[in-house]
């Protein structure tokens, strides 16, 4: 950025006090007009109440609760920042909330566009108004999913901390083992050597056992102890994996995979009934003979009315029209006469 | 002929109940139909494959008989036969069908027409479409044109079946429409009103497109195939094409198959066939019997065949001592 600009940006547009003549001086501005301002003059303008933005032309309401600090030397980009906030929070549906990856993208990008909108001040009235429409029809949801939001950073934070104090613990747990070793070597040390003294070699020998016999006991437990903090930081990673994920993912049951996608031999031009009345047909259902033969009259109510309506809106030669036109790449003779012609 | 009487015995559970010898017949003509668009009568003659081409249908339709008691059959009938030279041209005849036996009839699918128009009559017909408004708007609208004459429906259905088992079976019907266009066609040919009713009843109005499509195939198919009224000297609707029609001299009746001048035309053909077909023969035998003796060929004038043959053959022989002297089938190198 220009050095004389940002000289210049270090003056109060209102009281013309400058950090040359008041180092203390800090600079405020309000999220409604994006105009600056230093501390004081917000102070004295704005403790009796709302009252209208002091910068010749503006005129807008302001109040002294709003005013913040500037974050973004930019006021464009400090804007941009404040409008996806306000719209994040009211869009915060979940890729979960959708079922296919399509209407997710879709909804971003819809999401995008009214942003887009907003912050380039492209018909401002429209979208807010949809944005209105949207977060009253929306409510319980926008509710729900900041709940949800917030719980899982609350998960977040306490597993977290868990984790911290197991570390803590297991940190701990090692300096007291060692500890107790040391401690432990010593008083072998101490015993052996009055052993030594008294000239009780076969005592030197017991104790050096037992000595062994306790260090390997607590090399065990301290593998078991390990063993047990490692399972335990698992399991808590897991949890929190989980949370991460969401909780709400919908368990639409999708029922078994059907290769042909729900594709049926239904016809859509007819019906089989149970029974049809013919009277040839009614000696063949009496007929034992026909019927012990596996001769089932319900079969040919079926085959001869599939036969009748199967490929009857099929047009044989349209399907031949179009295989031909489907074959028929163009050659290299209809090239060149394109290319004569045009 | 009663559909009744012909039944078999014992049905197949494959069997149409309503099959009879009509459909071994549709099944042996179609292929006939079938078998010629690829091969030649000089390959096949027809006589010395129709008893197959029957046998073959009886075993495609579910009806075997026993080879034997085929042939017996056939010799009461008239024509006597060996097994060997019945099953000689089967190979052949199934490569010419392409292996497809299976033929879809539409009379099978007018069957089930008749099932559903019987059943819009008497007020149980079940609309696809899911509301039972559709039946009773059915059955009014059929009361409303059969006005009492119940027996329409009889008499449309044996029109119909009557189209399907002679002329739509001798046309090329069969290769350009499909099996239930034709069903619907031969319906719209028995009785139009009627079929024009069933149809409405069939397509509900958000498939007027189609309906419209379909009718004007039925309307052309029954027009250009299955009516009365062609005969010899109608307007070929196909022209260019000498498709198996009645416009094209195409018998759909045994009183038109058994014209005289039909049969006359026919045994000259044969003749000739049998002529073209045994030319080849004949010069070998000629030949085998020292080329002089022939006296009799297809034109009545074997003596100079016989000496230009003779030219012929040594003539090619100077060329191809010429051509081993020189070495090379393109002459010598430039």
């Amino acid at each position: 950025m220009d050095p004389m600009k940002r000289d210049d940006d270090e003056n109060c547009p209102v009281c013309k006090s400058s950090k040359y003549l008041n180092p203390q001086i800090k600079f405020l501005m309000s999220p409604i007009c994006y105009h600056k301002m230093c501390e004081s003059c917000v102070d004295r303008i704005f403790t009796q109440g709302p009252a209208p933005c002091p910068v010749i032309g503006c005129g807008k309401t302001l109040r002294k609760n709003k005013f913040r600090k500037q974050t973004f030397e930019d006021v464009t980009v400090e804007r941009e920042v404040d409008v996806r906030k306000r719209i994040a929070k009211t869009f915060n549906k979940r890729r979960d909330d959708f079922d296919t990856l399509l209407d997710y993208n879709n909804y971003l990008e819809e999401v995008e566009e009214m942003t887009f909108n907003l912050v380039n001040g492209v018909d401002v009235a429209k979208t807010e108004s949809k944005l209105q429409t949207y977060e009253l029809a929306n409510k319980d949801l926008i509710n729900t999913n900041a709940a949800r939001a917030a719980a899982e950073m609350q998960a977040f934070a306490q597993a977290t901390e868990a984790e911290r104090e197991q570390h803590k613990l297991a940190r701990e747990l090692a300096a007291r083992e060692m500890e107790e070793e040391r401690r432990e070597q010593e008083e072998v040390k101490k015993i052996t050597l009055n052993a030594l003294a008294t000239g009780d070699k076969n005592a030197v020998k017991i104790i050096q056992d037992v000595q062994l016999k306790r260090s390997s006991e607590r090399k065990r437990r301290q593998a078991e102890e390990a063993l047990r903090m490692k399972a335990v930081a698992e399991g808590r990673n897991l949890l929190k994996s989980s949370l991460l994920a969401g909780t709400r993912r919908k368990d639409v049951e999708d029922g078994p995979f059907d290769p042909l996608d729900g594709l049926d031999d239904k016809s859509e031009l007819y019906v089989v009934q149970d029974y049809y009345e013919n009277t040839w047909l009614e000696t063949a259902r009496k007929d034992t003979a026909t019927q012990a033969g596996g001769y089932f009259v319900e079969e040919y109510y079926n085959r001869s009315l599939f036969e009748a309506f199967s490929g009857l809106t099929f047009f044989i030669d349209e399907d031949s029209a179009k295989k031909e036109s489907d074959n028929r790449a163009p050659t290299l003779t209809d090239l060149m006469i394109v290319d004569a012609v045009s | 002929m009663s559909r009744y009487s012909s039944r078999p015995p014992f049905l197949h559970p494959l069997t149409y109940p309503a099959d009879s010898v009509v459909v071994y017949q549709a099944t042996a003509l179609t292929f006939l139909h079938r078998l010629y668009l690829t091969t030649s009568t000089l390959t096949l003659h027809p006589k010395n494959i129709l008893l197959l081409i029957l046998y073959l249908a009886t075993k495609t339709e579910n009806h075997y008989t026993p080879i034997e008691s085929f042939i017996a059959t056939a010799a009461t009938a008239g024509p006597v036969i060996s097994q060997e030279d019945l099953l000689a041209p089967e190979f052949k005849v199934a490569i010419g069908l392409r292996w497809a036996f299976q033929v879809w009839h539409p009379l099978r699918g007018l069957e089930g027409i008749f099932l559903e128009l019987n059943a819009i009559a008497i007020g149980r017909y079940q609309s696809p479409h899911g509301n039972d408004s559709g039946r009773s708007d059915a059955k009014e609208k059929l009361d409303a044109l059969l006005r009492g004459d119940a027996d329409r429906i009889g008499r449309a259905h044996h029109d119909a079946r009557a189209l399907l088992t002679t002329t739509a079976l001798l046309t090329d019907a069969y290769f350009l429409y499909t099996p239930a266009q034709i069903s619907f066609a031969a319906f719209w040919q028995a009785d139009r009103d009627m079929a024009g009713l069933y149809i409405d009843v069939k397509f509900p109005p958000a498939a007027e497109p189609i309906k419209v499509k379909l009718l004007a195939t039925i309307v052309e198919c029954a027009g250009n195939h299955l009516a009365s009224t062609i005969t010899r000297d109608s307007l070929n609707p196909y022209p260019g094409l000498l498709l198996q029609l009645p416009q094209n001299g195409v018998a759909t009746s045994i009183e038109a198959a058994t014209e005289r001048a039909l049969m006359k035309e026919v045994m000259r053909i044969d003749k000739k066939l049998y002529h073209v077909t045994n030319r080849d023969r004949k010069v070998n035998e000629k030949k085998g019997a020292g080329g002089e003796n022939g006296t009799t060929n297809g034109n009545g004038n074997g003596k100079y065949e016989g000496v230009d043959e003779e030219k012929r053959l040594k003539k090619r022989r100077l060329e191809r001592e010429k051509l081993d002297k020189d070495g090379d089938v393109f002459g010598e190198l430039l």
